[in-house]
């Protein structure tokens, strides 16, 4: 009965193992727990392969198909990134601390698992709130940094609200349909009803909140900014990637009655979140603000898929989400090295990097491509499909939309590239020495750009292979 | 007009009056009151609906706990018990547009869905023995999210932890 737990189970027992740890540990050895904790990622990852963890449990409700398999292991993958990439983080700022950073990691991550498995609102509302409230927390580590706490705030306000319109859509929802959970084989048919579309638009409004879809995206410029920068990393994909993981199912398997309705109102979040995030990049002066307003866009065009209303278009955001997860994660971790290196996020500070730093100048660059769409790395693909899937949904004014915006994002993607290799800077030449884990980390995301985007065909059929899990009587059987 | 109409039209405009009143009181402590006050005229709502189980739990958590636990902070906390609030009136007008939008969609949906008419309509099945139903399906039905909760409350007790904490300076042991 506990099979499909298993990877919450395992990632359970093996949180309270590093709790206790962090117990018997002097203050100055808990460098160890990063290690732990990723020790545990990879080992859960790696279960995560085994057939035996798919089934349902709790007559349904909680359901572990080839899809919430696939965004898990997408969590597991950004999560362990983002630790790696904070090892030498916390052992030089968070000193004391790191047990309580990488616990609250792990808490997220679970968060995550259990709410893109949920089909009933209750359990994906309690999932979400798990996710949710270790990154209010997370966001203001940094308590002597005012902009730490501002952002912290800005954050756990958006939070709340959110979290009180999604109980209030459940609320609605069950008001409606009389049960709070759904099942591929019947059609809510209730949800044909005013109270079904109040519903249907109430969660919409709660999850593009948590999405940072246009127009919730206030808090993302000001978190980022303030927040441990590995963190972001991980704030930055983690928990989009799960927020649209419950977008899919909740909206594909129960509300399908209301298809209609919410493609519609799908497009126009696409395409406003879009416009606003690539135009107020624009400006940017700091690399982590540049990056959130970039990540706001990529947000618009992951939301193309939702919107397209096809398994096709499910699919092509599944890919997308692997391109978005190593590139901007990538490029976050690329800002905390050059952050340790210069004190600053400044794209000043970027001035002249391949001479002090080839390999995180070339890193980052590969990066910008990906995000940008360039040919032929990862995100080249990412946008090329996901364009695929909206025009054959029929949406080709914003698919010329988004390709317009696309040249527009080149613009202040190739500008940090201007400033590392060409522009003329100060006299500052000093060489900058990685360390080993922000080496590793940026290292694995680099390969992983490069070598998916020669070869995207894998991702492909992984994003298939995730997707088929909907539109079946039984989705379960392998 | 029979007195449960009555009741709801007391009670309603009572709610609505008290919750806007922690709103815009100046004063932190009267806010919490009021703030008690609209949670246990939910209470009587909810009584009203001939939910008892559910009007105590609101009054034992909410009356009885919460606000206790938000009056303890504000009478504990050196300075804010008599502050008073400056800044509460400002962006009142956006605040009330987008509010009011809410209103009328939250309005203009349930007053024309057939469903709720008919809820409307149903008579209330009250269930004998609810706390033994409710525990029964609490335990075994929704045993998943009632566990995730627990992990929930842990995470949230590290996080207050963190934030709350002074942290040592380096040196100190």
């Amino acid at each position: 009965m506990f099979k499909p737990l298993t990877l919450e189970i395992a990632l359970t027992v093996g949180m309270f193992g590093i709790f206790l740890l962090d117990l018997f540990l002097d203050r100055h050895k808990k460098r160890v727990l990063g290690i732990f904790t990723l020790l545990l990622l990879i080992v859960i990852l790696g279960i995560s392969i085994s057939k035996s963890v798919y089934g349902t449990a709790f007559s349904g409700t909680f359901v572990s198909d080839s899809f919430a398999v696939t965004l898990k292991q997408l969590f597991l993958i950004a999560t362990g990134l983002a630790v790696l990439g904070s090892i030498s983080h916390t052992e030089k700022l968070l000193i004391g601390r790191e047990g309580e950073y990488y616990l609250l990691l792990l808490f997220s991550l679970l968060g995550m698992m259990i709410t893109v498995s949920a089909r009933e609102l209750l359990l994906l509302f309690v999932g979400f709130e798990l996710m949710s409230i270790p990154l209010y927390v997370l966001s203001g580590f940094d308590k002597g940094n005012p902009r730490s706490v501002e952002g912290a705030l800005k954050i756990f306000l958006f939070g709340t609200v959110s979290s009180a319109l999604l109980l209030l859509g459940i609320g609605i929802f069950f008001a409606a349909t009389g049960t709070t959970a759904w099942h591929t084989t019947r059609a809510l048919d209730e949800l044909n009803d005013p109270l079904g579309t109040l519903a249907l638009i109430i969660l919409l409004a709660g999850f593009g909140f948590k999405i940072a879809a246009f127009p919730f995206q206030f808090w993302v410029p000001d978190t980022y900014e303030g927040a441990p920068t590995p963190f972001v990393a991980f704030l930055s994909v983690a928990p989009k990637v799960a927020g649209f993981g419950i977008l899919f199912r909740f909206f594909f398997e129960a509300l399908e009655p209301l298809a209609s309705t919410w493609t519609l109102y799908a497009i126009w979040l696409a395409a406003l979140t879009m416009i606003v995030g690539n135009l107020l990049a624009l400006p940017q002066r700091n690399i982590k603000r540049l990056l959130a307003y970039s990540g706001i866009a990529h947000i618009g065009y992951m939301l193309l898929g939702l919107a397209s209303g096809s398994k096709f278009g499910l699919e092509m955001s599944v890919f997308y989400f692997v391109a978005y997860l190593f590139s901007n994660m990538g490029a976050f971790l690329v800002a905390e090295a050059v952050h340790r290196a210069t004190g600053s996020d400044d794209l000043d500070s970027y001035t002249r990097l391949y001479r002090r730093a080839p390999f995180l100048s070339l890193a980052m660059l590969v990066f910008l491509l990906s995000l940008g769409g360039i040919p032929f790395v990862i995100g080249f693909w990412a946008k090329l499909y996901i364009f695929l899937a909206a025009a054959e949904a029929g949406y080709i004014f914003i698919v010329l939309l988004g390709a317009l915006l696309t040249v527009v994002a080149l613009f202040y993607y190739l500008n940090v590239a201007r400033k590392m290799y060409i522009d003329e800077g100060s006299g500052e030449n000093s060489f900058i020495s990685l360390p080993f884990d922000l080496s590793i980390s940026i290292g694995i995301c680099t390969l992983a750009v490069v070598l998916l985007g020669l070869y995207p065909k894998g991702i492909v059929w992984i994003a298939i292979k995730a997707i088929s899990a909907f539109g079946q009587s039984n989705p379960i059987i392998h | 007009m029979n007195g449960e109409t009555i009741a709801f039209w007391v009670l309603s405009l009572g709610l609505v009056v008290s919750s806007i009143a922690v709103v815009f009181s100046k004063r932190l402590l009267r806010s919490a009151i009021f703030l008690a006050l609209s949670l246990l005229l939910t209470a009587f709502f909810y009584i009203s609906f001939g939910a008892e189980l559910l009007a105590g739990i609101q009054i034992l958590l909410y009356t009885g706990g919460v606000i206790t636990l938000i009056v303890f902070v504000i009478l504990l906390t050196e300075g804010i018990e008599m502050k008073k609030l400056e800044e509460t009136h400002r962006g009142i007008v956006p605040a009330l547009l987008a509010s009011s939008l809410f209103f009328f969609m939250l309005v203009y949906y349930t007053w024309t869905s057939p469903k709720v008419r008919s809820l409307a309509a149903s008579t209330p099945s009250s269930k004998f023995n609810v706390s033994k139903f409710l525990s029964e399906s609490l335990f075994q039905e929704w045993v998943l999210p009632f566990e995730v909760l627990s992990l929930l409350l842990l995470a949230a007790i590290v996080g207050a932890l963190v934030l709350a904490r002074r942290e040592r300076k380096e040196g100190e042991t």
